[in-house]
This record gives structure tokens, C-alpha cells and sequence, in this order.
């Protein structure tokens, strides 16, 4: 896959998130003036509230899942292994010489995404628009042809 | 943009890595110049956490092949004590220059270091090299 191809689906998440906001937010007020709605759905009002608040967080999952497939294709062309996030991320950086920063960045998302996963009140605030942008310059750092994967 | 505060002991690491660069344009705007090659000269503003903001340089060259960037990245890097891209543009063609134990390492982006110790016909042979592989 191309590199812009994995900057795409990064982007492509981020834009499927504002759908979803605007979908969740006509449905929650559809619910409110015609209650009929819900009940034919078999949705709780609640349900809704609930959807709208993890939305955001629910895509920082998905960017970051394709961030993860991003860095992955870019590893397989390096070395044969597969490490955990954390230390891929190190191994990356280290590799292309990316500034600490970035990285810093990079692992500030990651934890942000392991809360989420695992439940627990996410230590660090960040927009899904500052966790694509974080990713995304990480990614840039990396020579665009490691992403062409040879063909099988 | 935002300000960064950098720690109380950075400010003469700060000055020591912008003097490193710009002896480093330096260097590569007189080989440049030896060469013939236009040089022109811009500022750029760099934001690290550790260092705070600072302005270096950053050199454009035309080559008769093509153009070329040396363009400083951070001081605070992964694996090195600094880094500067050298790249043909618009092909984005680069090797990288790190500074490892005091001195700068050119490595290709496949992670090898370029076998020519940094100098004057190392920088003109790789600035033939990035800009050829751009036409």
C-alpha cells in the first residue's frame, strides 16, 4: 500500500467521525420530538447520550488502528519481527532518526488509546483531530517507498 | 503558535546546537558557492520541548542538475544528538545527517551510513547524486 493511501484512511476515519457526530446528534434530537422512533428501534435515550459522549474516543481507536497497520507495513519492510506498539514506535524512531518530540507525541496517543480500550479514565485530553495530526507527522517521517509493499 | 518553556539548563545547550548548524550551512554554502551553485539563505523557527523556540537557518541551492534543501530537523532526536535533512526537491529525494559523538554521519534512509566521511566531496558528490535521481 502507498504511504498517501495509509494518510487517506488516517484522514478517511477522522471525516467518518464528523458523519457519525452529525448522525448521533439528528438521531438523539429525531428521539427527543418523536419518542415512537426509539421505540421502534429498540433504543434507550440513554444509549443515545452514551454513544455521543465515547464517539470521539471510539474513532481515536479506529485512527489509531490504522496508524498501527501503517507503521506495521512499514516495519515488515525492515525486519521480519513483530513488537509491541510501544516498542515499534521506539524501533521506528530510532530507525529514521525522528525527532523525541514526535515521538513523544506519538506515545502520549497511544496511551490515550490504551485507556480507552481498557476502560479507564483517559490520562491525557486530546481531540481526535490532535491524535491525526500526531500520527500523521510521525508517518511523515518515514520514507514514502517503505510503504509499497512487494507484491505476492 | 504556541510557546514552549524550555528547562532552566537548556539555554546554553540550545546555543551549542545552533552554532553546530550554522557552521554546518556554513561549510555547505562555501562548497556550494565553490561550485557555482545559487545559494540562497531562509530562517527557520524550531519548537522542542527540551530546547524551547529557536531560529536557524536553512539553505536552498540550484544545482545545474536540480534543487536542493539543507534543512535542520531537531536536536532532540532518537538514536542521535541532532539531525538535518539534505534533500533535492521536488523529487524529496534525502539523506539524513546525524550527529553522533561530535561529528555528522550522512545515512540514507534505508539506515545505511554513507561509506564517504562528511567533507566537501562527500556533500558534492550526494548533491549530484539526490538531484540526478530527481530528473
Amino acid at each position: 500500500m502507498k504511504a498517501h493511501a495509509f494518510f487517506e484512511q488516517i484522514k478517511g476515519a477522522e471525516a467518518e467521525h464528523r458523519v457519525a457526530q452529525v448522525a448521533v446528534a439528528s438521531y438523539q434530537a429525531a428521539g427527543g420530538s418523536r419518542p415512537a422512533v426509539l421505540v421502534r428501534d429498540g433504543v434507550e435515550p440513554e444509549q443515545i447520550a452514551r454513544c455521543r459522549v465515547r464517539l470521539e474516543g471510539t474513532y481515536v481507536v479506529r485512527v489509531f488502528a490504522e496508524f498501527e497497520a501503517a507503521l506495521r507495513d512499514a516495519w515488515a519492510r525492515v525486519r521480519t519481527t513483530r513488537p509491541d506498539m510501544k516498542p515499534l514506535i521506539d524501533s521506528v524512531a530510532g530507525r529514521w532518526s525522528i525527532p523525541t518530540d514526535v515521538t513523544d507525541h506519538v506515545h502520549a496517543v497511544r496511551d490515550l488509546r490504551n485507556d480507552l480500550v481498557h476502560s479507564a479514565g483517559p490520562a491525557v485530553g486530546l481531540t481526535l483531530a490532535e491524535c491525526r495530526s500526531r500520527l500523521c507527522t510521525f508517518l511523515g517521517y518515514i520514507p514514502f517507498h517503505f510503504f509499497l509493499k512487494p507484491k505476492k | 503558535m504556541s510557546s514552549t518553556t524550555p528547562p532552566v539548563n537548556s539555554a546554553s545547550e540550545r546555543q551549542a546546537w545552533i552554532d553546530r548548524v550554522e557552521n554546518l550551512l556554513s561549510q555547505v554554502r562555501g562548497w556550494a558557492e565553490e561550485e557555482g551553485w545559487l545559494v540562497t539563505v531562509a530562517e527557520k523557527q524550531i519548537t522542542e520541548r527540551v530546547l524551547g523556540d529557536y531560529v536557524v537557518g536553512e539553505l536552498f541551492m540550484k544545482t545545474p542538475q536540480g534543487h536542493l534543501v539543507l534543512e535542520p530537523v531537531a536536536r532532540s532526536v532518537s538514536g542521535a544528538d541532532g539531525r538535518v535533512d539534505l534533500y533535492a526537491w521536488p523529487s524529496l529525494n534525502r539523506v539524513i545527517l546525524i550527529r553522533r559523538q561530535d561529528r555528522w554521519v550522512v545515512r540514507t534512509d534505508s539506515g545505511v551510513n554513507w561509506p564517504r566521511p562528511w567533507g566537501r566531496d562527500c556533500f558534492v558528490e550526494l548533491a549530484r547524486g539526490l538531484t540526478a535521481a530527481a530528473a
